[in-house]
């Protein structure tokens, strides 16, 4: 029977329900179904039952898990949380639940549900690095604010590169997807959760005027590949690029 | 200066800096300032692409366009009727800081005409660069240009400000200086990447220089771009070379009619230049005995061609440097295929799922001493109507089977 299970998104939350699934549900894990409740809606589901996050229960089954796999492979869960839309919690437990078996299994990059997991952790990377170039800030009064809907959560590594770059700048990035804010003020980092449809209506100012002439001006005409442009800025990601908006200043 | 000053001159001297195709943002390692601002990524981060494809990393800037100089393939050659402007050392300081709190660019490409002499002008960029570094603290990526003629002195000076400074060749020979830029001339435009890259041996540390050859401007084969390439890599004197097809944008008689840029050419010169860097290759084993580089076959196919006998590989026994002799499979494909076979039986489907384009490589391998399905005799026919060369493969796949 097809069972439904939901957890909040959490990386404590990933942890417990991994547990979970090892647990109880290691030879019927293909009648699973997982819910993320950060990228998706409760009330889409009836009947489920829900994962009680813990942070203790987290932490016991990660000691317990270094005790009997690479720690690398234990670090690495954290990102394959992070990669919630491609939805690795059952291969992961199913790695897991083969790893006794196969000591080999986790270098085996040939391996199907090992190459899922690496090809995931490639992309993850591939996305935080796009948006370490591609975020775009506005300013609103003394702070500068930017928005995205990242394929991954990529917040909490991208955060770091930005706190970093502007430790002297307060800034807030925020997910409208998942309705993850990270606040960079006086120096102090912290993360927030908002409402999902928070919507900050931003201008454009003449800032962002020049950099758009700046983009334009920078093509060269004999060199134009509109195609070329596509492969490199596909266009779910120009939402939210200044270059591509209309400047009213 | 005012909004519609800014718009002027960004609008005229970014226009002018388009054509220099260095773009990198990559190779430096600068942490943040505790009171200022920007650090620089190893492995260099785009910003965005514009219409050309192209990526953006750096607010490329001209200081000026106005230049004594005629260089005859030049947008901004003195006897050019054009809208002239000049930014002051602070406006770049101030754009550029702008640009980055925002995070549309990396840092500063900064590159100029020459403005009175070449010093004054090289004294302007470095002040610019000087704004950035000293008063604003700003640890993001800079780019210098360095004028030819530049002092001594103002080249050290540029290097201790910049993450990375260039000096564009323009030419690959003497030849192309007297019939194109007669103020210019290779050695005194050499001079430069010399000068740093002999500083930075002292220090056991790679030079931070690149340069820039045009290409299709002048009559050179381009075994004289590969061969000058080659020498530049081998004495450390740059990073990376740069390759930009002619495009023409001034009329004169010494300028070549062409009826659109050798925009494939320079793609060939580049692939060819990577295969230099990170495939070992020399530039006699790119070239064979042919003058140009063909234009229907990336190099690296080409060489394969011209080498059939050194094919088929085994891929569950050759090492790295084969590996990556075969067509379609680069430095990172080889060592997953090195780690793949390490730890599990490989075949066909394997080299697949670990991303692998077995579109090219599959005429060039062998797993576990089969040919691999796709490379059947009419498969290999229909190649080998595109060049004669394939039929050495089957010459030497019956040799072997015999």
């Amino acid at each position: 029977m097809r069972k439904i299970l939901c957890y909040d998104g959490s990386y404590e939350g990933f942890i417990c329900l991994i547990d979970v699934l090892i647990s109880n549900y290691k030879n019927t894990l293909d009648a699973v179904e997982i819910i993320n409740l950060l990228i998706e809606k409760e009330q889409n589901y009836i009947f489920y039952d829900k994962i009680e996050t813990s942070k203790v229960k987290s932490e016991v089954f990660i000691s317990k898990l270094k005790n009997l796999l690479p720690g690398k492979f234990v670090n690495d869960l954290y990102l394959y949380h992070l990669c919630d839309t491609l939805k690795l919690e059952k291969i992961v437990a199913s790695v897991i639940i083969k790893y006794p078996l196969n000591k080999n299994i986790l270098n085996q990059i040939t391996n199907k549900e090992v190459c899922v997991l690496w090809k995931a952790k490639r992309s993850l990377f591939r996305e935080i690095h796009r948006y370490k170039g591609i975020l775009r800030f506005s300013k609103l009064d003394e702070i500068y604010y930017a928005q995205f809907k990242p394929k991954f959560n990529v917040l909490p590594i991208l955060s770091k590169h930005f706190f970093s770059r502007y430790n002297n700048m307060n800034f807030i990035i925020y997910d409208l997807l998942r309705g993850i804010a990270f606040f960079n003020i006086n120096n102090k980092g912290k993360f927030l959760y908002l409402d999902r449809n928070l919507d900050l209506k931003i201008k454009s100012d003449f800032i962002d005027k020049l950099w758009k002439i700046y983009f334009e001006k920078s093509a060269v005409d004999e060199r134009i590949s509109m195609e070329r442009q596509k492969i490199k800025l596909p266009l779910y990601v120009r939402e939210f690029l200044t270059e591509f908006k209309d400047c009213n200043d | 200066m005012t909004k519609q000053d800014s718009l002027y001159k960004l609008s005229i001297l970014s226009t002018a800096a388009r054509y220099d195709n260095s773009c990198s943002s990559s190779g430096a390692k600068r942490e943040s300032h505790p009171f200022g601002i920007g650090n620089t990524h190893l492995s260099g981060i785009c910003h965005s692409w514009t219409a050309d494809g192209r990526c953006v990393s750096l607010l490329k800037v001209l200081l000026t366009n106005m230049c004594e100089n005629d260089c005859k393939y030049c947008v901004c050659r003195i006897k050019n009727n054009l809208p002239r402007a000049m930014f002051t050392p602070r406006e770049i300081a101030d754009l550029t800081i702008e640009f980055y709190k925002r995070n549309f660019i990396e840092g500063l490409f900064l590159s100029s005409a020459v403005y009175k002499s070449p010093d004054y002008t090289m004294e302007l960029m470095i002040k610019a660069a000087e704004i950035l570094r000293k008063e604003y603290h700003f640890n993001g990526y800079i780019h210098l240009k360095i004028l030819p003629g530049t002092s001594k002195e103002l080249i050290e000076k540029s290097f201790e400000l910049a993450d990375r400074v260039s000096s564009n060749l323009e030419f690959p020979t003497k030849e192309g200086f007297s019939l194109l830029a007669p103020q210019k001339d290779f050695e005194e435009l050499l001079k430069p990447l010399v000068h740093v890259r002999n500083i930075y041996l002292e220090k056991n540390k790679k030079s931070p220089a690149s340069t820039q050859l045009i290409v299709g401007a002048t009559n050179d084969k381009d075994i004289k771009f590969v061969t000058l390439a080659n020498y530049l890599y081998e004495k450390k004197l740059v990073r990376r070379v740069y390759y930009s097809a002619y495009i023409p944008v001034n009329n004169d008689k010494y300028l070549p009619h062409v009826k659109s840029p050798q925009f494939l050419r320079e793609h060939r010169l580049y692939q060819a230049d990577w295969l230099i860097r990170f495939y070992k290759f020399k530039p006699e084993e790119i070239l064979g005995n042919e003058e140009n580089l063909r234009l229907d076959l990336d190099p690296k196919m080409s060489w394969a061609l011209r080498n059939i006998d050194k094919f088929p590989i085994e891929i569950t026994t050759a090492d790295y440097y084969e590996l990556i002799r075969i067509p379609g499979i680069g430095p990172k494909g080889a060592m997953k295929i090195i780690h793949a076979r390490k730890y599990s039986h490989i075949a066909e489907k394997d080299l697949k799922r670990i991303g692998i384009s077995l579109k090219r490589a599959k005429f060039f391998i062998t797993i576990h001493g089969k040919r691999i399905s796709g490379t059947t005799d009419k498969d290999i026919k229909k190649l080998e109507k595109e060049t004669h060369l394939f039929d050495n493969l089957y010459k030497y796949e019956e040799n072997t089977m015999l």
